[in-house]
Protein backbone atom coordinates (compact mmCIF):
# COMPACT_ATOMS: atom_id res chain seq x y z
CA UNK A 1 0.00 0.00 0.00
CA UNK A 2 1.51 3.30 -0.82
CA UNK A 3 1.53 6.32 0.52
CA UNK A 4 0.97 10.05 -0.28
CA UNK A 5 1.88 13.29 0.96
CA UNK A 6 0.04 16.49 -0.93
CA UNK A 7 0.94 20.03 -0.03
CA UNK A 8 0.55 18.77 3.63
CA UNK A 9 1.34 21.85 6.25
CA UNK A 10 0.89 20.96 10.01
CA UNK A 11 1.70 22.65 13.32
CA UNK A 12 2.61 20.67 15.91
CA UNK A 13 3.72 21.36 19.56
CA UNK A 14 6.36 23.55 18.42
CA UNK A 15 6.83 21.65 15.16
CA UNK A 16 6.15 23.30 11.89
CA UNK A 17 5.78 21.07 8.79
CA UNK A 18 5.15 23.03 5.56
CA UNK A 19 3.75 21.96 2.34
CA UNK A 20 5.01 18.23 2.19
CA UNK A 21 4.58 16.30 -0.79
CA UNK A 22 6.23 13.53 -1.44
CA UNK A 23 5.16 9.62 -2.28
CA UNK A 24 6.37 6.13 -0.83
CA UNK A 25 6.10 3.83 -3.18
CA UNK A 26 5.42 0.22 -3.12
CA UNK A 27 7.94 -2.39 -3.73
CA UNK A 28 10.95 0.44 -2.29
CA UNK A 29 12.22 1.60 0.68
CA UNK A 30 12.04 5.75 0.59
CA UNK A 31 14.16 6.67 3.78
CA UNK A 32 13.27 9.89 5.67
CA UNK A 33 16.51 11.94 7.27
CA UNK A 34 16.86 15.71 8.83
CA UNK A 35 18.62 16.96 11.79
CA UNK A 36 16.99 16.64 14.71
CA UNK A 37 13.85 18.69 15.08
CA UNK A 38 13.37 19.45 11.11
CA UNK A 39 9.81 17.46 11.68
CA UNK A 40 10.42 13.41 10.74
CA UNK A 41 8.45 12.41 14.20
CA UNK A 42 5.73 14.79 13.79
CA UNK A 43 5.37 13.45 10.05
CA UNK A 44 4.72 9.99 11.01
CA UNK A 45 2.67 11.17 13.69
CA UNK A 46 0.30 13.20 11.03
CA UNK A 47 -0.67 9.21 9.90
CA UNK A 48 -0.72 7.49 13.05
CA UNK A 49 -2.38 10.12 15.61
CA UNK A 50 -6.65 10.19 15.16
CA UNK A 51 -7.18 14.02 15.77
CA UNK A 52 -3.83 14.79 13.68
CA UNK A 53 -4.66 18.63 12.11
CA UNK A 54 -3.25 19.58 9.10
CA UNK A 55 -3.78 21.00 6.06
CA UNK A 56 -3.48 19.44 2.32
CA UNK A 57 -4.12 15.45 1.84
CA UNK A 58 -2.94 12.23 2.91
CA UNK A 59 -3.49 8.82 0.58
CA UNK A 60 -2.68 5.18 1.68
CA UNK A 61 -3.30 3.22 -1.18
CA UNK A 62 -5.50 5.54 -3.43
CA UNK A 63 -7.92 6.43 0.29
CA UNK A 64 -7.36 9.86 1.83
CA UNK A 65 -6.63 8.96 4.87
CA UNK A 66 -8.97 11.23 7.00
CA UNK A 67 -12.51 9.75 5.55
CA UNK A 68 -10.59 6.45 5.90
CA UNK A 69 -8.68 5.85 8.98
CA UNK A 70 -9.75 3.00 10.30
CA UNK A 71 -9.35 1.09 7.11
CA UNK A 72 -6.22 2.17 6.49
CA UNK A 73 -4.71 1.76 10.03
CA UNK A 74 -5.75 -2.07 9.53
CA UNK A 75 -2.57 -1.99 6.92
CA UNK A 76 -0.41 -0.15 8.77
CA UNK A 77 2.62 -0.87 10.67
CA UNK A 78 4.46 1.56 12.65
CA UNK A 79 7.27 0.70 14.18
CA UNK A 80 8.95 3.23 16.73
CA UNK A 81 11.36 2.89 19.37
CA UNK A 82 8.58 5.08 21.76
CA UNK A 83 5.79 3.51 20.40
CA UNK A 84 3.36 2.64 23.93
CA UNK A 85 2.77 -0.55 24.38
CA UNK A 86 1.82 -2.43 27.83
CA UNK A 87 4.99 -2.61 28.78
CA UNK A 88 4.57 -4.64 31.89
CA UNK A 89 3.15 -7.62 29.65
CA UNK A 90 5.35 -9.68 27.67
CA UNK A 91 5.04 -9.85 23.45
CA UNK A 92 2.30 -12.53 23.89
CA UNK A 93 -0.32 -10.68 26.10
CA UNK A 94 0.34 -7.50 24.04
CA UNK A 95 -0.50 -9.49 20.81
CA UNK A 96 -3.39 -10.71 22.32
CA UNK A 97 -4.57 -7.22 23.69
CA UNK A 98 -4.48 -5.77 20.44
CA UNK A 99 -5.34 -8.39 18.15
CA UNK A 100 -9.11 -6.64 18.75
CA UNK A 101 -8.20 -4.37 16.68
CA UNK A 102 -6.84 -6.11 13.81
CA UNK A 103 -9.23 -8.09 11.35
CA UNK A 104 -6.71 -9.91 9.85
CA UNK A 105 -4.43 -10.56 12.92
CA UNK A 106 -3.08 -13.83 12.69
CA UNK A 107 -1.91 -15.45 16.04
CA UNK A 108 0.00 -18.49 14.38
CA UNK A 109 1.86 -16.08 11.59
CA UNK A 110 2.87 -13.53 15.11
CA UNK A 111 4.69 -16.93 17.23
CA UNK A 112 5.92 -18.02 13.95
CA UNK A 113 7.75 -14.69 13.65
CA UNK A 114 8.25 -14.17 17.01
CA UNK A 115 10.23 -17.44 16.99
CA UNK A 116 11.72 -16.72 13.60
CA UNK A 117 13.32 -13.45 14.78
CA UNK A 118 14.36 -15.12 18.30
CA UNK A 119 12.34 -12.83 20.66
CA UNK A 120 11.12 -13.90 24.05
CA UNK A 121 7.82 -14.58 24.40
CA UNK A 122 7.95 -14.67 28.21
CA UNK A 123 9.74 -11.38 29.36
CA UNK A 124 7.84 -8.21 30.12
CA UNK A 125 8.03 -6.16 26.77
CA UNK A 126 10.33 -3.53 29.51
CA UNK A 127 12.68 -6.28 29.90
CA UNK A 128 13.38 -6.63 26.24
CA UNK A 129 16.56 -5.03 24.27
CA UNK A 130 15.98 -2.03 21.74
CA UNK A 131 16.70 -4.24 19.08
CA UNK A 132 14.21 -7.02 20.49
CA UNK A 133 11.34 -4.67 21.19
CA UNK A 134 12.12 -3.09 17.67
CA UNK A 135 11.44 -7.20 16.41
CA UNK A 136 8.48 -7.52 17.91
CA UNK A 137 6.70 -4.93 16.50
CA UNK A 138 7.71 -5.97 12.93
CA UNK A 139 6.31 -9.65 14.15
CA UNK A 140 2.93 -7.66 15.09
CA UNK A 141 3.11 -5.44 12.06
CA UNK A 142 3.73 -8.26 9.93
CA UNK A 143 0.61 -11.27 11.87
CA UNK A 144 -1.73 -8.38 10.87
CA UNK A 145 -1.18 -8.30 7.68
CA UNK A 146 0.68 -4.83 7.16
CA UNK A 147 1.36 -3.43 3.67
CA UNK A 148 2.86 -0.07 4.69
CA UNK A 149 5.79 -0.08 7.25
CA UNK A 150 6.41 3.29 9.18
CA UNK A 151 9.48 2.84 11.05
CA UNK A 152 10.49 5.83 12.80
CA UNK A 153 13.84 5.43 13.81
CA UNK A 154 13.93 1.78 13.95
CA UNK A 155 17.37 1.00 13.31
CA UNK A 156 19.01 3.72 16.50
CA UNK A 157 21.00 2.33 19.19
CA UNK A 158 20.22 -1.12 17.40
CA UNK A 159 23.18 -4.12 17.25
CA UNK A 160 25.19 -4.72 14.56
CA UNK A 161 23.74 -8.35 14.75
CA UNK A 162 19.74 -7.65 15.06
CA UNK A 163 20.70 -4.75 12.65
CA UNK A 164 21.91 -7.24 9.43
CA UNK A 165 18.64 -9.79 10.08
CA UNK A 166 16.36 -6.61 10.61
CA UNK A 167 17.84 -4.82 6.89
CA UNK A 168 16.99 -8.89 5.84
CA UNK A 169 13.86 -8.79 6.75
CA UNK A 170 13.04 -5.46 5.30
CA UNK A 171 14.14 -6.50 1.98
CA UNK A 172 12.17 -9.22 2.34
CA UNK A 173 8.67 -7.47 2.96
CA UNK A 174 9.11 -5.46 -0.20
CA UNK A 175 10.33 -7.93 -2.66
CA UNK A 176 7.00 -9.02 -3.05
CA UNK A 177 5.89 -5.48 -4.15
CA UNK A 178 2.62 -4.80 -2.88
CA UNK A 179 4.38 -3.33 0.16
CA UNK A 180 6.17 0.30 1.04
CA UNK A 181 8.90 0.77 3.18
CA UNK A 182 8.96 4.66 4.53
CA UNK A 183 11.46 5.06 7.35
CA UNK A 184 13.41 7.55 9.20
CA UNK A 185 17.01 7.06 9.91
CA UNK A 186 20.49 9.27 10.49
CA UNK A 187 22.82 6.58 9.57
CA UNK A 188 24.59 7.14 6.25
CA UNK A 189 25.62 3.61 5.42
CA UNK A 190 21.75 2.80 5.85
CA UNK A 191 20.33 5.23 3.41
CA UNK A 192 23.58 4.21 0.21
CA UNK A 193 23.11 0.64 0.79
CA UNK A 194 19.76 0.00 1.48
CA UNK A 195 17.46 2.83 0.26
CA UNK A 196 15.72 3.76 -3.21
CA UNK A 197 14.87 6.72 -2.62
CA UNK A 198 15.34 9.54 0.44
CA UNK A 199 13.86 12.59 1.36
CA UNK A 200 15.51 15.16 3.12
CA UNK A 201 13.51 17.29 5.14
CA UNK A 202 14.78 20.39 6.84
CA UNK A 203 13.34 22.76 9.08
CA UNK A 204 10.10 21.29 8.05
CA UNK A 205 9.72 22.13 4.66
CA UNK A 206 11.05 19.27 1.76
CA UNK A 207 14.71 19.91 0.89
CA UNK A 208 14.94 17.17 -1.88
CA UNK A 209 13.63 13.56 -2.55
CA UNK A 210 15.93 11.70 -4.60
CA UNK A 211 17.27 7.89 -5.74
CA UNK A 212 19.09 7.19 -2.78
CA UNK A 213 22.45 6.38 -5.52
CA UNK A 214 22.68 9.80 -5.75
CA UNK A 215 22.39 11.38 -2.61
CA UNK A 216 25.16 12.92 -0.12
CA UNK A 217 24.81 13.67 2.73
CA UNK B 1 27.54 -17.38 -8.34
CA UNK B 2 28.14 -15.87 -4.87
CA UNK B 3 28.34 -11.69 -4.97
CA UNK B 4 30.04 -10.35 -1.95
CA UNK B 5 29.44 -6.25 -1.28
CA UNK B 6 32.23 -4.49 1.04
CA UNK B 7 30.59 -1.86 2.23
CA UNK B 8 33.94 0.52 3.11
CA UNK B 9 35.19 -0.29 -0.22
CA UNK B 10 36.25 2.67 -2.66
CA UNK B 11 33.44 1.17 -5.30
CA UNK B 12 30.09 1.98 -5.50
CA UNK B 13 27.60 -0.88 -4.52
CA UNK B 14 26.67 -1.05 -8.18
CA UNK B 15 30.04 -1.25 -9.48
CA UNK B 16 31.24 -4.08 -7.26
CA UNK B 17 27.84 -5.97 -8.74
CA UNK B 18 28.75 -5.11 -12.55
CA UNK B 19 32.57 -6.24 -12.01
CA UNK B 20 31.51 -9.51 -9.89
CA UNK B 21 28.86 -10.42 -12.85
CA UNK B 22 31.33 -9.55 -15.88
CA UNK B 23 33.81 -11.91 -14.88
CA UNK B 24 31.00 -14.43 -13.68
CA UNK B 25 30.19 -13.83 -17.44
CA UNK B 26 33.81 -13.51 -18.52
CA UNK B 27 34.68 -16.60 -17.35
CA UNK B 28 32.05 -18.57 -18.02
CA UNK B 29 31.02 -18.97 -14.90
CA UNK B 30 27.39 -18.05 -15.84
CA UNK B 31 26.64 -19.71 -18.99
CA UNK B 32 25.39 -18.05 -22.24
CA UNK B 33 21.65 -18.26 -22.65
CA UNK B 34 21.42 -18.67 -18.53
CA UNK B 35 18.89 -16.68 -16.65
CA UNK B 36 20.10 -14.18 -14.61
CA UNK B 37 18.25 -13.64 -11.23
CA UNK B 38 15.38 -11.02 -10.97
CA UNK B 39 16.56 -7.40 -9.63
CA UNK B 40 14.58 -7.95 -6.89
CA UNK B 41 15.31 -11.26 -5.87
CA UNK B 42 18.89 -10.04 -6.11
CA UNK B 43 18.32 -6.92 -4.17
CA UNK B 44 16.86 -9.15 -0.99
CA UNK B 45 19.28 -11.84 -0.98
CA UNK B 46 22.20 -9.28 -1.32
CA UNK B 47 20.30 -6.74 1.16
CA UNK B 48 20.70 -3.86 -0.98
CA UNK B 49 18.75 -1.61 -2.89
CA UNK B 50 16.26 -2.36 -5.91
CA UNK B 51 17.54 0.52 -7.67
CA UNK B 52 20.93 -0.12 -7.26
CA UNK B 53 21.01 -3.32 -8.47
CA UNK B 54 18.25 -2.12 -11.66
CA UNK B 55 21.51 0.43 -12.15
CA UNK B 56 24.03 -2.78 -12.46
CA UNK B 57 22.03 -4.86 -15.13
CA UNK B 58 21.31 -1.51 -16.97
CA UNK B 59 25.36 -1.46 -17.15
CA UNK B 60 25.77 -4.77 -18.37
CA UNK B 61 23.13 -4.30 -20.53
CA UNK B 62 24.58 -1.70 -21.88
CA UNK B 63 27.73 -3.47 -22.28
CA UNK B 64 26.29 -6.70 -24.11
CA UNK B 65 26.71 -8.91 -21.72
CA UNK B 66 23.27 -9.75 -20.50
CA UNK B 67 19.71 -8.85 -22.52
CA UNK B 68 16.56 -8.52 -21.21
CA UNK B 69 13.77 -10.16 -22.38
CA UNK B 70 10.20 -8.65 -21.97
CA UNK B 71 8.33 -10.23 -19.45
CA UNK B 72 10.94 -12.71 -18.61
CA UNK B 73 13.94 -11.04 -17.33
CA UNK B 74 17.46 -11.33 -17.76
CA UNK B 75 19.48 -13.18 -19.81
CA UNK B 76 23.40 -14.25 -20.54
CA UNK B 77 23.98 -12.92 -23.88
CA UNK B 78 25.42 -15.40 -25.99
CA UNK B 79 28.47 -13.10 -27.35
CA UNK B 80 31.87 -14.49 -28.73
CA UNK B 81 33.17 -14.73 -25.33
CA UNK B 82 36.67 -14.68 -27.06
CA UNK B 83 35.86 -11.46 -28.19
CA UNK B 84 34.33 -10.23 -24.93
CA UNK B 85 37.84 -11.28 -23.04
CA UNK B 86 39.78 -9.72 -25.24
CA UNK B 87 37.83 -6.80 -24.44
CA UNK B 88 38.31 -7.17 -20.58
CA UNK B 89 42.06 -7.73 -21.01
CA UNK B 90 42.56 -4.56 -23.01
CA UNK B 91 40.36 -3.13 -20.30
CA UNK B 92 43.09 -4.01 -17.57
CA UNK B 93 45.96 -3.29 -19.54
CA UNK B 94 44.92 0.52 -19.69
CA UNK B 95 44.71 0.33 -15.87
CA UNK B 96 47.98 -1.36 -15.38
CA UNK B 97 49.15 1.58 -17.67
CA UNK B 98 47.95 3.93 -15.39
CA UNK B 99 48.81 2.13 -12.25
CA UNK B 100 52.55 1.77 -13.71
CA UNK B 101 52.61 5.33 -14.12
CA UNK B 102 52.00 5.94 -10.81
CA UNK B 103 54.19 3.67 -9.30
CA UNK B 104 57.09 5.14 -11.67
CA UNK B 105 55.66 8.76 -10.07
CA UNK B 106 55.90 7.29 -6.67
CA UNK B 107 59.87 6.25 -7.11
CA UNK B 108 59.39 2.70 -7.49
CA UNK B 109 61.71 0.54 -10.31
CA UNK B 110 60.94 -2.36 -11.59
CA UNK B 111 62.03 -4.21 -9.53
CA UNK B 112 60.23 -3.26 -6.97
CA UNK B 113 56.77 -2.91 -9.01
CA UNK B 114 57.43 -6.55 -9.84
CA UNK B 115 58.50 -7.70 -6.20
CA UNK B 116 54.95 -5.97 -5.32
CA UNK B 117 53.25 -7.99 -8.05
CA UNK B 118 54.56 -11.43 -6.71
CA UNK B 119 53.66 -10.20 -2.92
CA UNK B 120 50.20 -9.67 -3.66
CA UNK B 121 49.41 -11.78 -6.26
Amino acid sequence: MDLEFSHVTAKKKGFVLKDITFSVPEGFITGLVGENGAGKTTLFSLVMEEYARYEGDILAGGMVLAENRREILQKIGFISREQQFFQNFNGMQNADFLAGFYREFNRDCFIEKMKEFGVSFGTPLKGLSVGEFIKFQLAFALSHGSRLFLLDEATAGMDPVYKKDFFRLIHEMIAREDAAILMSTHIEEEVTRHMDYVVRISEGAIESVKEAGEWKP
Amino acid sequence: MKITINQNGTLAIYEQIVNQLRNAILTGELSPGEGMPSIRALASELEISVITTKRAYEELEKENLIRSVAGKGFYVCENNRDYLREKNYRLLENRMEELLKDCKGAGMSRKDVLSMVVELY
